[in-house]
């Protein structure tokens, strides 16, 4: 059973990894590269952000529908240098999740560290398995 | 012709013959050397910028000669659980380093580096003597 399905919707399609990107074009918008891990309790989704703080990162809950958003702040093109080589790309981040039922959505909680960004979805208590007694006749 | 004995007068231009030394790098290994640098210049000198999500300061060894930067480093990877699995996983995680040859020299004394939100920046100084200088033309 998948708990996380990604959108492929319009937007998601538009955007790429950064590793499939033309340096060339300015602030264009890239998917973040993603781990997602699964344990009994909760998903983890790490989303590596680079450049971001909290403060440049938007998480919308909408429905059923997780986006992770990151605005790059403008003072990351440092002043009074000129670009010589650019090996590696700079733009904005976005990606979709769908949300199955089984989430305790009114309980997600987002951390970002060293341009790492880590939301915590917790399973609902009252989806997970039931033992069954069985009774001795 | 003082022209044809230089040959290409590309590689006059410093940073064409460290475009063509970073491509060349990339092109023998069939992958793309990690970290990937963009390199910004200014009068002082140059900022090289580099991406390292997930990586703390003090798992990274940077080390300057003259003409060389040489950036090391560990990513560490998360710890799982017994009972976890992975639904995605495109991070990448372990050890890298990387060399570059700077496309002239510079103050090793002075080279300075920041880790911020997953960026590093590391700042290295032209030294005086190593600047372009201005040629004045006179009259005779």
């Amino acid at each position: 059973m998948t708990t996380l399905e990604k959108i492929e919707n319009q937007s998601e399609q538009k955007s790429v990894h950064r590793e499939h990107a033309n340096t060339e074009v300015p602030m264009s918008t890239y998917l973040p590269r993603t781990d997602i891990v699964d344990s009994d309790v909760e998903v983890k989704i790490w989303a590596e952000m680079p450049g971001l703080d909290s403060n440049s990162v938007n998480i919308i809950l909408d429905k059923n529908v997780l986006t992770l958003e990151g605005q790059l702040p403008m003072s990351l093109q440092p002043e009074g240098y000129a670009l010589k080589i650019s090996e590696y790309p700079v733009g904005n981040y976005r990606r979709t999740f769908k949300l199955s039922q089984e989430f305790n959505c009114e309980d997600i909680q987002a951390k970002m560290k060293n341009g790492v960004l880590c939301i915590t979805l917790p399973k609902r208590e009252d989806l997970g398995p039931k033992r069954v007694a069985v009774k001795a006749e | 012709m003082l022209i044809n004995r230089v040959g290409n007068w590309d590689s006059l231009d410093p940073f064409g013959e460290m475009g063509h030394f970073f491509s060349t790098l990339q092109e023998d290994r069939g992958q793309k050397d990690y970290p990937q640098f963009n390199v910004w210049e200014d009068p002082n000198g140059l900022l090289m910028t580099t991406e390292l999500p997930g990586v703390e300061p003090e798992d990274l060894d940077i080390v300057a000669t003259n003409d060389t930067l040489t950036v090391k480093g560990n990513k560490k990877v998360f710890e799982l659980g017994e009972k976890d699995s992975y639904l995605k996983k495109e991070l990448t995680y372990g050890s890298f380093s990387r060399s570059v040859k700077l496309p002239y020299r510079i103050d090793a004394d002075r080279v300075e580096a920041k880790l911020r939100n997953g960026i590093l920046s590391i700042t290295l100084h032209r030294p005086d003597a190593e600047k372009p200088k201005n040629i004045q033309v006179t009259n005779n």
